[in-house]
């Protein structure tokens, strides 16, 4: 550093030489104009001035130069991001009435996704002074914060002084670098021969902003423009995108991804500097006004596509593994039917349509409540819930007694009336709870198309979700109701005879499969405990059901003593829920190439040249298993994620998470399974299909590494 | 013209810097040294010296938020934390903003940082003691309560093996990597 300073005052005894001749002939002594040097080798301040007296006019021209070794920047007065910009304390200066800071247009620096605006290799602040005293001798005592950083940051204190004596305010050495300053700090936009035409902000859907300022003027000069606004509530935007019209006379600059919801921004006043990437700049103010983005245009109604794709997501749920073990037993209890009367089957038909929609209902309903409650809302959530767990394992076990023949529950035509389903009454009843079970256990899996549909609709009104989750319904239900309207295909229908007891074995079997699984979820939301309590109620309940059975026929020796028994063995497992069998909340697990999710881990590794996977998935979601398994662990994407330059993390939404919920709707989504890659070609995230394959998967990881291998060369 | 927009926004970013690899970044002190005497506050104002953090490692990192690289490392660093949930090992990042605890506060928010304590050195005597010329500079101090390995500047601090380096480091190479 001392060296440093010394050399500096050897330039500085250079330039006092070359105009040694001039100051011989006058009159006055000569003073250098400029402090020393305070700091290191990296940074450094000095107090300029312009003039070496004050003279007469009652103002001087001053400055703060700050010196930067190579690849040092210090800070603009709005510092991005991050960074001290420099503030100057004036206390201790004699004849000082007023000292006025300007600012040179900053430039960018970007790190690790950072933004940040200040000036690299060195400036100077131009100060005006106002004295007090015209004509009497200046001291200055300015006392400099500012912080200047490389791949490290250094926070300086500088404490300058710099006496200017009474005389004839003749330019000094540094009068030069002053002037410099002087120009480099931004004009106004007609000295650009520009003319601000509108300036807009719009949502973009993820709870971030656009802002955009459309300006008349030549537009060639602003290719290489460059936009900082001050005045923003949080976050430091990126360069902006700027559009010109070819020769028209309008130039469009788009600010994306502003870290502030567009209504917040709407009317705010903003303060714009825009750089033309060589040395010219204005500053300008404006307040945006709030414009809908394109794409949300007539959002006051549904779209048809929309409408449609629920439609035909409800249509594939039907051959999801959700939903067809439950509907297949439909296709049972018509193999039954066949030989009843056309209009038992048609209203046997019905009523299962009937429950599907019924089920539908009650989901938006339960939904749009939540939503009412401000509760994080999503597509299968009631997996999130042991008491839905439980409810369901016990209706599961139910149900597989039923096709057993142990009980029956409400067969069309049959007096007995179930004691064990809330007393159903009714002819179909058993017709209705078949679709409501299919309607529940379906959103465990989601089918091509529901992601949009329930995206939508649930970013939307009550009206909207009920719209669309009906035509869900309306999807899940077609066959069935497509069979009530042609009750001749039914006819179709192979006669009854032993196969279908066998068939009937079988897929009690497959229900009682669906309650483990539904136990295997309950361990991971609750303990393994709490599921193997639950899981001894049912055997329990399945055992009195058996026994029943055997000891009086259907109608039983005891029938009271049983139902009663059987009505306290699901009531006790309903109450599990509320025991204290919870596992303490997870610590995020890491297994194999996973790692837990943290999402502000994507941004950085990703400036780091890294690829990110994210896998959001739940014990409870069919569809994100087979993903897991079929793909995403088994090579060659396995290998792939292994890689040192790929993060793999693994967001779990088993469990009711907000952080994740918030993840999933930044995409619009609300369900699981969602996988997303991000890297350097692809920052903003690749969103890989919710049913993939391994080639895909390979794909998206090339396309978003693979910008940045182009970029590298 | 929208696909052309879309591009422009995915190109990468010229200039972007990108945080040095942990092992490149990490000096290892052989042999290691006694660190100097240092003190800071929790954010409930709590003194705190390395003797709170007896028998465990300790990565401490000395960082503020106006400075960008220090923030460039700080989602790492909070990712670190939660790689080391199991391995008693303690990440102490120190913030010597002088606004203390609101500064500190409110970037932890709006990063959700959530896995690291807020520590607060409002004076920068941390700095003076360990004798930095800037930050971030971070220290890893064994189980012994030896310094075994400092870092000037950001690095990635949950690349793969950084858990094993650090691991390593603070069990004075007892334990296999």
């Amino acid at each position: 550093m001392r060296l440093l300073r010394s050399l500096s005052a050897w330039r500085l005894a250079g330039i006092a030489g070359a105009a040694a001749a001039v100051m011989l002939l006058l009159p006055w002594p000569a003073r250098a104009a400029a402090s020393g040097w305070v700091g290191d080798r990296h940074a450094a301040a000095r107090l300029i001035t312009a003039e070496r007296a004050t003279g007469s006019a009652g103002m001087v021209d001053a400055g703060i130069e700050i010196r930067l070794a190579s690849g040092w920047h210090a800070y603009w007065r709005d510092p991005g991001a991050a960074g001290l910009p420099p503030a100057i304390d004036w206390q201790g200066s004699r004849n000082l009435a007023a000292a006025k800071l300007a600012w040179p247009a900053p430039r960018r620096f970007t790190m690790a996704g950072l933004e940040t605006y200040g000036y690299a290799g060195g400036t100077v602040l131009p100060v005006a002074v106002t004295l007090e005293r015209p004509g009497a001798p200046l001291v200055l005592h300015a006392t400099v914060a500012y912080s200047a950083c490389r791949d490290v940051c250094v926070p300086y204190h500088a404490v300058l002084d710099l006496t200017l004596p009474a005389g004839i305010a003749a330019a000094g050495p540094e009068a030069g670098l002053i002037a410099a300053a002087r120009a480099a700090v931004p004009g106004t936009l007609s000295g650009l021969g520009l003319s601000l035409r509108s300036a807009s902000v719009s949502p973009d859907g993820k709870g971030r902003s656009a802002l955009a300022l459309e300006l008349a003027g030549p537009g060639a000069m602003l290719a290489r423009a460059d936009l900082f606004v001050e005045g923003l509530p949080q976050g430091a935007p990126g360069p902006p995108q700027v559009a010109t019209d070819g020769g028209q006379g309008r130039v469009a600059l788009l600010l994306r991804d502003i870290d502030s919801p567009a209504s917040r921004l709407a009317g705010r006043r903003l303060v714009f500097t825009l750089t033309d990437g060589t040395d010219r700049a204005a500053t300008f103010e404006a307040e945006p006004a709030l414009a809908p983005p394109a794409a949300f245009a007539g959002a006051a109604l549904i779209p048809l596509a929309v409408l449609g794709a629920a439609l035909l997501g409800g249509l594939l749920l039907n051959v999801m593994p959700c939903v067809l073990p439950v509907l297949s037993l439909k296709f049972l209890y018509l193999a039954r039917l066949a030989g009843s009367e056309r209009r038992t089957v048609r209203l046997e038909l019905l009523a299962t349509g009937g429950g599907i929609i019924a089920g539908f209902l009650l989901l938006a309903a339960g939904l749009i409540a939540l939503k009412e409650f401000g509760a994080a809302i999503g597509w299968g959530i009631q997996f999130q819930s042991p008491w839905f767990l439980v409810a369901m394992t016990m209706v599961m076990v139910l149900f597989a007694a039923d096709l057993w023949g142990w009980i029956s529950i409400a067969m069309p035509g049959s007096n007995e009336a179930a004691a064990l389903t809330g007393r159903v009454h009714g002819r179909h009843s058993r017709a209705v709870l078949v679709g409501l079970f299919a309607t529940l256990l379906s959103t465990s899996c989601t089918a091509p198309f529901i992601g949009t549909a329930v995206g939508f609709a649930l970013s939307r009104g009550p009206l909207e979700i009920i719209a669309i989750f009906v035509a869900m319904g309306l999807g899940l239900a077609a066959p069935t109701l497509t069979a009530a309207a042609v009750p001749a295909l039914v006819k179709l229908a192979p006669r009854p005879g032993r196969w279908t007891i066998w068939l009937s074995r079988i897929f009690g079997g497959l229900l009682l499969a669906t309650a483990i699984w539904l136990l295997a979820v309950l361990a991971r939301i609750m303990s393994v405990d709490a599921a193997l309590v639950v899981a001894g109620l049912a055997l329990a309940l399945l055992g009195v059901l058996a026994v029943r059975r055997t000891a009086g026929g259907p109608i039983g020796a005891h029938p009271r003593a049983s139902g009663g028994l059987s009505a306290a063995l699901v009531l006790a497992a309903l109450l599990v829920p509320m025991t204290g069998l919870n596992s303490r909340p997870g610590v995020a697990d890491a297994s194999g190439n996973w790692q837990p999710f943290v999402r502000t881990s994507i941004a950085p590794n990703v400036a780091r040249g890294r690829t990110v996977i994210v896998n959001v998935t739940a014990a409870w979601c069919l569809i994100c298993q087979v993903n897991e398994v079929t793909v995403l662990d088994r090579d060659p994407v396995a290998a792939r994620i292994a890689r040192t330059d790929v993060l793999a993390m693994r967001a779990d939404w088993t469990r009711a998470d907000a952080s994740i919920t918030n993840y999933l709707e930044s995409f619009g989504r609300y369900g699981v399974p969602l996988d997303v890659v991000y890297g350097p070609g692809a920052p903003g995230g690749i969103v890989l299909p919710d049913l993939m394959t391994a080639p895909e998967v390979i794909r998206a990881l090339d396309r978003a590494a693979g910008e940045a291998r182009a970029a590298e060369r | 013209m929208l696909a052309a927009l879309g591009l422009a926004a995915l190109a990468p970013r010229a200039g972007a810097a990108r945080l040095t690899s942990l092992s490149r970044a990490l000096t290892e002190l052989d042999p290691p040294k006694e660190p100097p005497a240092f003190t800071f506050l929790t954010a409930k104002g709590e003194k705190r010296t390395l003797a709170d953090y007896r028998d465990q490692g300790v990565v401490l990192n000395i960082w503020a938020t106006w400075c960008v690289p220090c923030l460039a490392e700080m989602p790492a660093l909070n990712h670190l934390s939660v790689l080391l949930n199991d391995f008693a090992v303690s990440v102490l990042p120190v913030s010597i903003d002088t606004k203390g605890l609101s500064a500190v506060k409110a970037y932890y928010t709006a990063q959700g940082i959530k896995s690291l304590p807020i520590l607060l050195d409002p004076d920068g005597s941390i700095a003076d003691a360990f004798k930095i010329d800037g930050i971030p500079a971070s220290f890893i101090i064994d189980r012994r309560g030896r310094l075994v390995a400092q870092c000037l500047g950001a690095a990635e601090w949950d690349a793969p093996g950084a858990v094993a380096t650090i691991r390593r480091l603070i069990s004075g190479g007892n334990e296999p990597a």
